[in-house]
């Protein structure tokens, strides 16, 4: 009766956990690799390790709590680029039913169009530097606010507003979002 | 930090900001998706916490060979006949990892 008292405590401090973090951190990884299979891959393994020590985790307050998160993060993301990710192999079961599919219903052209954008603009994602990416994308995906990302990154809030601007800039650059709008002003 | 001017004119602005919000649409982790994921975090820790403690039969080679290589070594160099200690330091009270004592009838 106990045991059960305090797995269900540990589940919803899990749950809140996840629940604030699990948005921004996903991004974090996509940010940080500019690929969505290690990023899901990623955020897994990084949950896996908050429910492990989910106890230790539950007497910290939630800033504490994210600081931890990043920390852990940080370190999934240094051990990928060693080539000692975690076992991915082991893994990829669980991980298929996530990736199966998008739910968005179209129609065949609307999709094309769609998807040519979506590529479009993956591939000028990753050409941005990792740094001005993470912060773009934890902005967007993650919801994240300058001051909040600037906590979890351990940074400034300006150098992350600074890095936005500059992600958003080239961003537009390199999709020739500029170009296209004078081209139309002009016809 | 450098002085380049950042700002885009608002209509590239406006495109940028709607193609980002598509592609957090598509890209970003659906209600679906999140769910999916909490859950298969608790299942995959339930796994690893239904998984036994490892016992010597679950132990590698080397645990084995560390078992054994000792004894075999101390067997080789014996020569005499009845019980012997069949080396020094194995008649001492077992490791941990030795659950008997080292002795053994040699012909």
């Amino acid at each position: 009766m106990v045991d059960r008292t305090r797995t269900s405590g540990l589940v919803r401090c899990f749950d809140r956990i996840y629940d604030a973090n699990h948005r921004a951190l996903h991004a974090y990884f996509l940010g940080r690799t500019s690929d969505p299979e290690a990023a899901l891959d990623l955020s897994q393994e990084a949950f896996l390790r908050v429910w492990r020590n989910v106890s230790k985790l539950q007497g910290l307050t939630p800033q504490r709590q994210r600081y931890w998160l990043y920390t852990v993060a940080k370190n999934l993301v240094a051990d990928l680029y060693r080539g000692s990710a975690p076992r991915r192999a082991a893994r990829q079961g669980v991980l298929a039913g996530l990736r199966s599919g998008g739910n968005h219903e179209e129609g065949p052209q609307a999709a094309l169009e769609s998807r040519e954008r979506l590529e479009a603009v993956d591939r000028t994602m990753s050409k941005l530097p990792e740094d001005l990416r993470t912060a773009l994308v934890l902005q967007v995906m993650g919801r994240l606010s300058s001051s909040q990302i600037g906590e979890a990154l351990g940074m400034p809030a300006g150098t992350v507003r600074y890095r936005i601007a500059m992600a958003r800039k080239r961003l537009a650059e390199l999709l020739r979002l500029e170009e296209d709008v004078g081209t139309k002003g002009r016809t | 930090m450098t002085d380049h001017n950042l700002d885009l004119p608002p209509d590239a602005e406006a495109r940028l900001d709607l193609l980002l919000a598509e592609w957090v649409d598509h890209r970003g982790l659906s209600t679906s998706r999140t769910e999916q994921l909490r859950r298969a975090v608790l299942a995959t820790h339930e796994r690893d916490a239904a998984l036994p403690a490892a016992s010597p039969l679950d132990q590698g080679p080397e645990w084995w060979s560390s078992l054994f290589t000792p004894l075999l070594t101390a067997l080789s160099q014996a020569s005499t006949t009845g019980y012997q200690s069949v080396g020094p330091g194995m008649e001492a009270e077992p490791g941990p990892g030795i659950g008997y004592r080292a002795y053994m009838r040699l012909a």
